[in-house]
């Protein structure tokens, strides 16, 4: 299934994108798509998103479809748009 | 004036002698340094004598536009006012949004240039090309909000009001100057203006901002970029969360400064993030062309009372929460509300509060100062009534006026290596301990610790550019001479920094640049725009008898390992990456620009008269 994916600094600096879609495996969660753009850029990308007992704990906020998410385990449903926004804007 | 979106003219006023007039805008001025902070810097380089005190009458107090007020360009109508600083002894611009600096370019002008000072309180009331000035007496002692309702029901809805409140009246070193909810906050700005007994400048503008691109053209590429910030997921962050969130995520990796730097954490870090003010919010309000729209007004009971002020923001959230180790939510949204009615900077008041509980605590301020307050970290209860007292510069308030540099030189015994500034600012929200970048900023900042002038918080918490590592010096003066660059001319547009936040390239405000003005701006010149300026205040601060020394942390972070930083608990020595920003500045080991960089960017004359 395809997913839209928005990104905000420093994530658009990193993609080069402002947003894309992604093929991810029906019923893949907001971890699983985290997984596959570390597969489709760098795995760097996964120490922003796991904490040190590795576990799934992203230092950006994630909304779904407008809404703040907490549920990164939750299946998506296809056509939903994921936005990874960080938690350090402004000052 | 050839370029479109200036007027060609700023308006001159005396207060000394009540005589207006107007000078001219160059073509080079604008080429050179686009407007509000680079003009600043300029104008006042130029006309001040070097070591012009700030309450000196040779002081003068500029409010500047940039090219892009009262035009589409997202964020881009916001207001700058500059002097020389009460606090800091530096050059010192602020900035503030609302809906005042499009209606001085209607009315006329890109800024005024106020100079002297007036014998008794005046209000300065601009009409198109009309100015007069009017006894300002019996407002005189009117918080911020009356003013502005008092002026809005004497001159009409569509007048723009800019003011004082009692801290700039009674020169608290830190006063600010308020517009709407919005103030310029940091350096004494209000001060000045205190000390020239201008109230408040009341604007209404009936005319029009001329630009260089065609209409259909310029238009829609404005609607473009104003869609790109809008439908930009941060966008919604700003709205509906604010900048508070940011406070549970530093305390979470230990650098969220509490009890005046010595701790990174702070027992109630939830509470105070940004969902439990979401639940409080009122309405939201934007600033002129603004389609962020991250203004909102929130309302709460405190002790008895209904409180509606504009929503709190993370710095203040964090001067006087966190940093106070005060806990009490509704008691630090108080005190927001209070310093804003007031006219007060809540970072400098809060640190300064800060600095004064530890001083309190090593016995260098006694029972007998207090006069009823309660010094105990964490004491909610005595927010209001100090700021209050600060104001008004009544008992240990009247210390705390003065900031932390001046208060810890009076009280001593060792009271310096606590007192959080650098060059005379008090440190904002960020723990340079954890994040060297942000230390290197602070130190090397022409106003001092301001982290606007290079936002590095976000590319060194993330560390996934470049391999930053947020407690390691490589790369970071490269980062920050970038990013003072870089914000250096959105502060001359005089656009929001949040714009850093939305990842707005150089290339987009080159590209609204040459819309609006005609010029031929690419990212090399707008780069080149941005060094200019850094090393026009680099040079004013040496005429001002500022020097390398300077750029120093305070005791603290030099020699005291960060609390709650886990293994990499050190203390913060910038001297190596100083080194080397001013090598990559183009300055000699003593940090003053070289010859050949000054001729580099056309400030040979600025040099010489150094």
């Amino acid at each position: 299934m395809q997913i839209v994916l928005r990104y905000t600094a420093p994530l658009v600096d990193f993609t080069g994108k402002r947003s894309e879609t992604v093929d991810v495996p029906e019923g893949a969660s907001v971890e699983d798509v985290v997984r596959r753009l570390a597969e489709l850029y760098d795995s760097r990308l996964l120490k922003v998103f796991y904490n040190e007992a590795h576990e799934f704990e992203p230092m950006f906020m994630v909304t779904r479809n407008g809404q703040v998410t907490e549920a990164y385990h939750e299946p998506l449903a296809g056509g939903d748009e994921v936005a990874l926004v960080a938690g350090f804007a402004g000052g | 004036m050839n370029y479109k979106g200036y007027i060609g003219k700023i308006l001159t006023v005396d207060l000394s002698t009540g005589k207006t007039g107007s000078l001219p805008l160059s073509d080079a001025q604008a080429e050179r340094f686009i407007g509000g902070r680079g003009l600043a810097v300029e104008m006042l380089y130029e006309r001040l004598p070097a070591g012009t005190g700030p309450f000196d009458e040779a002081n003068d107090l500029l409010i500047l536009t940039g090219p892009a007020a009262g035009t589409p360009f997202p964020t881009g109508s916001r207001i700058a006012a500059a002097t020389v600083s009460p606090l800091t002894g530096t050059l010192t611009t602020g900035y503030m949004g609302g809906h005042f600096a499009p209606e001085l370019k209607f009315a006329g002008w890109d800024g005024i240039l106020i100079s002297g000072r007036a014998e008794k309180p005046v209000t300065l009331i601009i009409k198109d090309s009309a100015v007069r000035l009017v006894d300002a007496s019996p407002l005189w002692g009117l918080d911020t909000q009356e003013t502005q309702a008092a002026l809005e029901k004497q001159l009409g809805h569509d007048v723009k009001t800019m003011c004082i409140g009692p801290a700039g009246e009674n020169l608290v070193r830190y006063a600010a100057i308020a517009h709407e909810q919005h103030l310029v906050g940091r350096g004494g700005t209000g001060a000045v203006m205190g000390h020239k007994n201008l109230k408040a400048i009341c604007v209404r503008g009936t005319g029009a901002v001329e630009v260089a691109a065609g209409p259909d053209l310029f238009l829609s590429r404005m609607r473009e970029m104003q869609l790109t910030v809008q439908q930009d997921p941060i966008a919604l962050r700003f709205r509906q969360i604010g900048t508070a969130s940011g406070i549970p995520k530093k305390n979470k990796i230990g650098a969220l400064p509490a009890r005046n730097f010595q701790r990174g954490c702070f027992d109630y870090a939830e509470a105070y993030g940004g969902d439990p003010i979401k639940a409080l919010i009122q309405r939201y309000e934007s600033c002129a062309q603004c389609p962020i729209s991250c203004g909102s007004a929130i309302q709460f009971e405190y002790n008895g009372e209904t409180v509606v002020s504009e929503r709190i923001e993370h710095e203040s959230h964090w001067s006087l929460g966190p940093l106070c180790d005060i806990g009490d939510l509704k008691a630090t949204l108080k005190a927001n509300d209070t310093c804003d009615r007031l006219g007060m900077d809540t970072v400098s008041a809060g640190v300064s509060i800060a600095f004064a509980m530890e001083a309190y605590q090593n016995g260098l301020i006694g029972d007998g100062d207090l006069d009823g307050l309660d010094l105990n970290w964490g004491s909610a209860e005595t927010l209001d009534s100090l700021l209050g007292r600060i104001a008004r510069r009544e008992g240990l308030g009247d210390l705390l006026a003065e900031g932390v540099r001046i208060a810890a030189n009076r009280l001593g015994g060792g009271s310096d290596h606590y007192a959080m500034h650098v060059k005379g600012l008090e440190f904002p929200a960020f723990e340079p301990r954890a994040f060297t970048g942000m230390g290197l900023n602070f130190a090397t900042a022409s106003r001092g610790a301001d982290h606007n002038r290079a936002f590095t918080i976000a590319a060194e918490y993330y560390g996934i550019l470049g391999n930053l590592d947020r407690f390691e010096h490589d790369g970071k003066p490269e980062m920050v001479k970038d990013l003072q660059d870089f914000s250096a001319v959105i502060d001359s547009i005089v656009a929001c920094m949040f714009t850093i936040d939305f990842s707005t390239d150089v290339e987009l405000f080159a590209e609204a640049i040459n819309r609006i003005t005609g010029m031929s701006v690419d990212k090399a010149e707008y780069y080149r725009i941005g060094e200019r300026i850094n090393n026009m205040e680099r040079l004013f601060n040496l005429r001002w008898g500022f020097t390398y020394k300077d750029d120093v942390l305070p005791g603290r972070i030099r020699e005291e390992p960060a609390a709650s930083a886990g293994e990499q608990a050190v203390a913060l020595d910038v001297s190596a990456m100083l080194d080397r920003y001013y090598q990559l500045r183009g300055w000699d080991e003593r940090g003053v620009p070289t010859p050949e960089r000054l001729a580099a960017l056309g400030l040979e004359a600025m040099g010489e008269a150094l």
